[in-house]
């Protein structure tokens, strides 16, 4: 299989060269800003850019590949890479983390938010931790423009809890374009890159997929969901984080929305144009998904969903099999919040223990998740490899165990 | 967990590598160190002798933040170096950012061959911010104003601080007598957003002929008098640098304004069809100058603006419009919004100082038709 697959993309690779230089035209690297972040099997990065509307695709194929794959740690990150930049650390902002697959090399994406302007930067932590500046320009790399990207002038309208008036807090959001959300997240699979975003000047939740190497291809349909928490049918709000799995006997994507729908859509549904309802099969109780990463556990697929409110979820990709699908029909009317009797509902898997914050995750190697932590008490920013399987430092624990006097009366 | 290298002694690592960078000369002597500026984007070290370029981050790095918080267990900033006969230089990979300070951290051989460390902290000066403020200019520019003028706009090279305006301000006669109740004084003064210009006030109480300062204290300017507006030394900018230089800005009043503008008035000078002419007016009084870049609009004959630079001359009696691009059009629109207000504060629909019960002209703007020549 292996084999033939190389004999096919030998020509495609060749042919989409070609087609790139007339279609991107430029030679120049003009990357304004790195957000989103996605390597593909072999090793190559993909970094959305919502101010050029585009995304890079940066080869990194040919990074070295260490014997093992060991934990990286560094204290204080965000101090270090202002360091890198020359900047103070409030003047650096953290866009997305992902790990080379090969190399285990890690890749942050960054603003650097100088005097008069911001630019965009990623900066790679090696095996050993050092740091450096992603020297960019030296490398290959294609660009692809976005087709039906949203309008870049529409901002975010601020809102109150309730019926009370949005605070100072609040209407700080109102500053914000919506176009930031055009490039959400981004998955590489079987030679397709899919995007999640809002797309069109109205703003819908869609997704993209588009063949790499590119070739001037691209799909966009727009997404739907019953969003059970909020009892209403949904067209903007983007899908936050995703997963390309096989479920039901078909690869599909799960999509894990703000407040907190867990949906499906199979790929075979992402036409060009079309509108697709994706099926909401569970809601595991509020918060925005950050993150979800896919990693195996004692033989089983599962998947780690971070939330900027809630510790980490837990999900085994068995149990969305044969998953009830929700829709207004199996709900009382009104919103449900966390402690109505229905929530949370589906196949939710289980909130694990996490020390800290992730801001953004991802596996490292085979047993390793790599994340950028904020740390509870101190408030500092560390990057932390841990065992998937307990991705935790003891740190900030006290516990039995912590006593010598615990293991003098073992002995 | 982590895989660990042996560490090799700095002291070591720093003496090989600076022997290596000298080749030959065993070691080095005396170097000179230019620190970057406005004009000058990176460090630049300059040698007796030719510097190889291998590893001349060994030789010397730079760091984010000050010296005192330099350089153990930080990260050197990223950047490129560069050899250039005997110079070495690093260009930081993003420009350095003026204010930020910075540490240059040298490792060299002394006489006897012991690797030395030196710091140099430096930043670049945001020079704007860092001048002294000056006064750039005052309107109304004329040296004759009407006597019943009521604003004027002192603008300034700098941010500068608010709440000291009264005692910066003064305006005084020929005598050198200085009124202290000329000017309106506001618990809140006004200030244009970036605070580089203040727009002062004559107290209207004292222009409006038959009310309490009026009767009481009398006009402030006085036909064929001349008086001066002076700004004193030390009016602190925003970052605390004082004023120097003083300013002072003398005229004369003149007759008062107690007209209805009226664009009748106005001579109009047409640009021809296909040329690049600006479209001129010329007006009988002085005109406010902040409210004439914005109150007198062009369109074209679809109501769409004509996109153009418009600059005021002659003492705000002059407006000239040029056209970003040639006049394609026979007709043209002008739009002159009815609030454009002459110095005296009258504008088209309402004199400052009426009388009670006067009818006031309720229209938005006067607009004139002009036809294009044809060139």
């Amino acid at each position: 299989m292996r084999y033939l697959k190389n004999v096919v993309l030998l020509p495609l690779t060749l042919s989409s060269c070609l087609a790139t230089a007339t279609l991107a035209n430029a030679a120049e690297l003009d990357l304004k800003f790195a957000g989103s972040l996605e390597f593909s099997d072999t090793g190559t990065l993909f970094v959305g850019d919502n101010y050029n509307g585009a995304i890079y695709a940066f080869d990194m194929t040919a990074a070295d590949v260490p014997e093992s794959i060991m934990p990286v740690n560094v204290a204080d990150i965000d101090v270090k890479i202002a360091d890198i930049l020359g900047v103070s650390p409030s003047a650096v902002a953290i866009n997305d983390l992902a790990a080379h697959p090969i190399s285990g090399e890690i890749f942050i994406s960054v603003t650097r938010i100088g005097n008069f302007e911001s630019a965009p930067a990623i900066i790679k932590i090696q095996q050993d931790g050092k740091l450096a500046l992603t020297d960019l320009g030296s490398l290959p790399f294609q660009k692809q423009s976005l087709n039906n990207f949203p309008d870049q002038d529409t901002t975010f309208r601020p809102r109150g809890v309730g019926k009370n008036p949005p605070l100072p807090r609040d209407l700080a959001k109102g500053n914000i374009k919506l176009s930031s959300l055009a490039i959400m997240d981004m998955e590489f699979y079987e030679g397709e890159l899919f995007v999640s975003g809002v797309a069109y000047d109205n703003f819908l939740s869609s997704l993209r997929r588009i063949p790499y190497p590119f070739n001037g291809e691209q799909s966009a349909a727009s997404v739907e969901i019953y969003h059970l928490s909020h009892d209403q049918y949904e067209t903007r709000a983007p899908i936050r984080a995703m997963s390309i799995q096989d479920i039901d006997g078909k690869p599909q994507l799960i999509a894990a929305y703000t407040c907190s729908p867990i949906a499906l859509i199979a790929l075979d549904e992402i036409v060009d144009g079309e509108k697709i309802t994706a099926r909401a099969i569970s809601d595991y109780g509020n918060g925005q998904p950050l993150d979800m990463v896919s990693y195996s556990m004692q033989g089983q697929e599962m998947l780690f969903i971070t939330n900027n409110s809630r510790s980490p979820q837990v999900i085994p990709v068995d149990s969305m099999n044969n998953a009830k699908v929700y829709t207004e029909a199996d709900l009382p009317r009104g919103g449900q919040m966390d402690m109505s009797p229905q929530m949370p509902i589906g196949p939710v898997g289980k909130t694990v223990m996490f020390d800290g914050m992730s801001l953004h995750i991802d596996a490292l190697g085979e047993n390793l998740f790599v994340s950028l932590t904020r740390d509870m008490y101190s408030g500092s920013l560390n990057m932390d490899s841990n065992p998937s399987m307990f991705p935790n430092r003891f740190y900030n624990l006290v516990a039995e165990y912590d006593f010598p006097q615990y293991y003098e009366d073992k002995k | 967990m982590s895989r660990k290298t042996q560490p090799v002694p700095l002291a070591l690592q720093l003496f090989g590598c600076v022997f290596f960078l000298f080749g030959s000369t065993a070691y080095a002597s005396d170097y000179q160190l230019l620190l970057p500026n406005n004009d000058r984007p990176h460090v630049e070290l300059e040698f007796e002798n030719r510097p190889t370029n291998s590893h001349p981050e060994k030789l010397f790095k730079l760091f984010t933040g000050p010296a005192s918080n330099c350089c153990e267990g930080r990260t050197a900033m990223a950047g490129r170096y560069d050899t250039h006969e005997t110079k070495l230089t690093f260009t930081p990979a993003f420009a350095f950012e003026k204010a930020q300070i910075y540490t240059i951290s040298i490792n060299y051989p002394n006489s006897q061959g012991e690797v030395i460390q030196e710091l140099t902290e430096f930043f670049i000066p945001d020079v704007e911010a860092f001048s002294a403020p000056k006064v750039i200019g005052i309107y109304p520019s004329g040296s004759a104003i009407p006597e019943n003028t009521l604003r004027f706009y002192i603008y300034f090279s700098t941010p500068m601080q608010p709440h000291v305006s009264s005692r910066h301000i003064k305006l005084v006669d020929a005598a050198g007598q200085v009124d202290d109740a000329a000017f309106m004084s506001f618990k809140q003064e006004l200030w244009s957003e970036d605070r580089k210009r203040l727009t002062l006030l004559m107290d209207p109480g004292r222009i409006k002929r038959g009310v309490a300062q009026n009767l009481s204290m009398g006009p402030a300017l006085a036909q064929s008098y001349t008086y001066t507006i002076l700004i004193n030394d030390g009016w602190p900018s925003a970052r605390g640098e004082p004023l120097t230089g003083g300013f002072g800005k003398t005229f004369t009043a003149s007759q008062a304004l107690r007209t209805l503008p009226d664009t009748k008035t106005w001579e109009t000078r047409v640009p021809g069809q296909n040329t690049n002419n600006p479209l001129v007016f010329v007006f009988d009084r002085p005109f406010d100058y902040e409210l004439l870049k914005s109150a007198i609009t062009v369109l074209d004959e679809n109501g769409q603006p004509v996109n153009g630079d418009i600059s005021i001359r002659d003492d705000e009696h002059t407006w000239i419009f040029t056209p970003e691009y040639r006049w394609h059009q026979e007709r043209i629109t002008v739009r002159v919004d009815s609030h454009l207000e002459d110095v005296a504060g009258n504008n088209f629909r309402d004199l400052l100082d009426h009388a009670m019960g006067t009818q006031l002209n309720s229209s938005e703007a006067i607009v004139l038709e002009l036809s294009l020549t044809d060139e």
